[in-house]
C-alpha cells in the first residue's frame, strides 16, 4: 500500500533531498512539480514533528492524512516564495457583515462535491466555515478585490491540502499575482485574457480554430478552467491537486495554452459534432475523466517557450474592437426596433394609417391637409373655368 | 438527415445567484434534485424532448452564472433565445425586487417578440416566505409576463413551467410553414433560431 509507483521513485527521493535541504534547488522543484505527475505526493509522514519530512506513498483515506499535506505545502511555499507568516483571518463577527458574505456562503455551500470522499459531513461543515473566513479575509484584507464565483473552488483546494492559516497565506498570495485580473470589478480583463485562446489554437490547428469560431460558441465555455485553475470542472481532486503543482510553479499565463491544447486534444471529437454551438458547447465544457493531462501540460509548457502570448496582442485587439462592434450593432438595433415599436403601437386615426401606403412626399403634413388641397385645386379649375368663360 | 423534431426551441433561465436556476433545469430535464448543486459559472445547457399538439419540441435550455459580474459576457445570450424564464427567490425579497434590472437586461439584449415568464421559486419553505404570491402575481400581471410559483425540490410545477413556455412561444410562432393539414412538417419547416449564423441552424438533427 504504502509502495511508491515505479516510475516516481527517484522523483520523490529527489523532491525529498530538495525538501530537506538547507538552501533548496528552487528551479529543480519547478521542474519537477511542472513534470509528469507533479509533485506526486500523497502523503507525508512527519518524523521528529515539522523538521524531517519524508514522502511517502499511501492510498488511505483522506481521514488518515494528519497533518495534511505538509511535504507539498513546503514545496508549494517555495514554488510562491512565501515567507512564514503568522496573520491572523477575520473573525466571523466582522467578515459576516461583508457586503459579499452572502454571496460567499452560497458558493461555499454549494461546492460539496469539491470535498474528496472519506471526509466526514462533520468535518466537512468545519472546513466551509475555514473556507468562507479565508475567501473573506483575502477580500476584506484587500478591498480593491472583487469575489468571483470560482475563486472558492481554488480556496477550497489549497484548504483541503495545506489547512485553513496556510491556504489563506496562500490566497492572499495568489490573488494579487496568478487571480489577480479575474479579480477586477469587471470580467473586461479576464475576457480579453480568454480570448487568446483563438490563435492559440490556430497556431496548432487553423482548421479546428475555423469550426470553433464558426460554431459562435465563443469563449464562455472555458471560462471556469480560467478562473477556477480547471478545480470547478474536474472530478478528482488529485488531479485538480496535480494540475495545481503545474501552475504554480509555472508563469501565470500558462493556463491559456493549457486550454488551447486541451481543446486541441480533442480535436476529432470537435470535429465530428455538427458546427453549431450547443453541439460545439456540449462536446467542450465537459472534460472526459479518460483524459491524459500530462500530455496536454507538457505540449503546453513547449507552446509557451515557442510563443509568446504578446505576439497574439494585434489578433486579440481586432477581435475586441469585433465583438464591441456586434454588441454595439445588437444594441443599437434593440433600440431602435423598440423605438419603431412604440411608434407604431401609438393609436393613430385611421386617416392616417391610410396614409402609410402613399409615397412620403405627397403625405400632408397636417390632418386637414388633404382638404386644402382639395379645396385650393377647386379655387384653381374655378379661376380656370372662370378665365376661360371671360 | 431529418431532425427528429418538429420544433427546436432555445430558452434562457436568468435571475439572481443561488434563486435555483440550476435546480430547476436539474429537475425538469433529469428529474433530479440535489440541495448542493454547484455554481453556475458562465452558461450551461440541457436538453429536453417534449410532446406538444401532437408536435414534438425540443427544448434546449441555457442556465447562467447569476452573478452580477457575468451579466455582460452571459447578455451574448438573450439574442438567440425564444423564450426566458426569469427567476427569484420566494425566500428573498432581493431578488424579487432585483427583477426589474434583470427585465432590463431582456429589453437591451434579446429580441422584442421573445416570450417571458416570472418564476417564483423555493414555494416549499413556507416559514421563509418573503414574497407573498399576490404582489408577484400583481408584478407579472402588470407586465403582461404569465406567472408560476415552483419548488425545484418538491417537482412542484416545474414541469409546468416550462410546458407553459413551449406552449406560448408555439402559439406566438404559429403552425410549421409547409405542412399540409393533418400532413407531417419536412425539414423547411423546422424552426429554430440562429445563434450566429443562420447557415448553421436548422437542418440536421444535431448532437444533442
Amino acid at each position: 500500500m504504502n509502495e511508491v509507483p515505479e516510475n516516481y521513485k527517484s522523483k520523490v527521493d529527489e523532491l525529498n533531498k530538495i525538501l530537506l535541504s538547507k538552501n533548496p534547488d528552487i528551479n529543480r522543484l519547478r521542474d519537477l512539480a511542472i513534470s509528469d505527475g507533479g509533485l506526486v505526493i500523497k502523503e507525508m509522514t512527519s518524523v521528529k514533528g515539522l523538521d524531517l519530512h519524508i514522502v511517502t506513498w499511501s492510498m488511505q483515506s483522506y481521514e488518515s492524512i494528519n497533518p495534511i499535506g505538509l511535504v507539498r505545502l513546503e514545496a508549494w511555499k517555495l514554488l510562491l516564495n512565501l515567507p512564514s507568516n503568522d496573520e491572523k483571518l477575520y473573525p466571523l463577527e466582522i467578515i459576516k457583515d461583508h457586503p459579499e458574505y452572502h454571496q460567499v456562503d452560497m458558493d461555499v455551500r454549494r461546492c460539496l462535491k469539491r470535498f474528496p470522499p472519506g471526509i466526514s459531513y462533520e468535518k466537512i461543515g468545519i472546513l466551509q466555515k475555514e473556507l468562507i473566513a479565508i475567501i473573506l479575509s483575502v477580500i476584506k484584507e484587500y478591498p480593491d478585490l472583487k469575489y468571483y464565483q470560482g475563486y472558492h473552488d481554488v480556496a477550497v483546494t489549497f484548504l483541503i491540502e495545506v489547512g485553513q492559516k496556510e491556504a489563506y497565506s496562500i490566497m492572499k498570495h495568489l490573488s494579487l499575482h496568478h487571480l489577480k485580473e479575474f479579480l477586477k470589478p469587471t470580467m473586461e480583463e479576464t475576457s480579453y485574457l480568454l480570448l487568446h485562446v483563438f490563435p492559440l489554437i490556430k497556431k496548432l490547428d487553423p482548421e479546428l480554430e475555423e469550426f470553433i469560431e464558426k460554431s459562435g460558441i465563443g469563449t464562455i465555455f472555458a471560462l471556469p478552467w480560467l478562473i477556477s485553475w480547471f478545480s470547478h470542472s474536474l472530478d478528482q481532486h488529485s488531479k485538480v491537486v496535480r494540475l495545481f503543482d503545474f501552475f504554480l510553479a509555472s508563469p501565470k499565463e500558462i493556463i491559456l495554452y493549457v486550454i488551447a491544447q486541451l481543446i486541441n486534444a480533442r480535436r476529432d471529437e470537435v470535429l465530428s459534432t455538427e458546427c453549431d454551438m450547443a453541439c460545439v458547447h456540449m462536446v467542450l465544457s465537459k472534460i472526459p475523466e479518460s483524459l491524459n493531462f500530462e500530455i496536454i501540460l507538457d505540449k503546453a509548457t513547449k507552446m509557451y517557450k515557442e510563443y509568446d502570448l504578446s505576439n497574439f496582442k494585434h489578433e486579440v485587439d481586432e477581435r475586441v474592437i469585433l465583438e464591441a462592434k456586434l454588441l454595439n450593432d445588437q444594441r443599437e438595433e434593440n433600440a431602435k426596433r423598440k423605438k419603431d415599436k412604440t411608434f407604431s403601437n401609438q393609436e393613430q386615426p385611421v386617416f392616417n394609417k391610410a396614409f402609410r401606403y402613399v409615397p412620403i412626399w405627397i403625405r400632408p403634413r397636417m390632418r386637414f391637409g388633404l382638404l386644402f388641397f382639395g379645396f385650393s385645386l377647386a379655387a384653381g379649375l374655378w379661376a380656370v373655368f372662370k378665365s376661360n368663360n371671360n | 438527415m431529418s431532425p427528429d423534431y418538429d420544433y427546436l426551441f432555445k430558452l434562457l433561465l436568468i435571475g439572481d445567484s443561488g434563486v435555483g436556476k440550476s435546480c430547476l433545469l436539474l429537475r425538469f430535464a433529469d428529474d433530479t434534485y440535489t440541495d448542493s448543486y454547484i455554481s453556475t459559472i458562465g452558461v450551461d445547457f440541457k436538453i429536453r424532448t417534449i410532446k406538444l399538439d401532437n408536435k414534438t419540441v425540443k427544448l434546449q435550455i441555457w442556465d447562467t452564472a447569476g452573478q452580477e459580474r457575468f451579466r455582460t459576457i452571459t447578455s451574448s445570450y438573450y439574442r438567440g433565445a425564444h423564450g426566458i424564464i426569469v427567476v427569484y427567490d420566494c425566500t428573498d425579497m432581493e431578488t424579487f425586487t432585483n427583477l426589474k434590472q434583470w427585465l432590463e437586461e431582456i429589453a437591451r439584449y434579446a429580441c422584442d417578440n421573445v416570450n417571458k415568464l416570472l418564476v417564483g421559486n423555493k414555494c416549499d419553505l413556507h416559514d421563509k416566505r418573503a414574497v407573498d404570491e399576490a404582489t408577484a402575481k400583481e408584478y407579472a400581471d402588470h407586465l403582461k409576463i404569465p406567472f408560476l410559483e415552483t419548488s425545484a425540490k418538491q417537482a412542484t410545477n416545474v414541469e409546468l413551467a416550462f410546458l407553459t413556455m413551449a406552449a406560448e412561444i408555439k402559439n406566438r410562432i404559429g403552425p410549421l410553414d409547409g405542412q399540409g393539414p393533418g400532413g407531417a412538417a419536412d425539414g423547411v419547416g423546422k424552426v429554430t433560431i440562429d445563434s450566429k449564423s443562420s447557415d448553421t441552424s436548422g437542418g440536421s438533427g444535431g448532437c444533442c
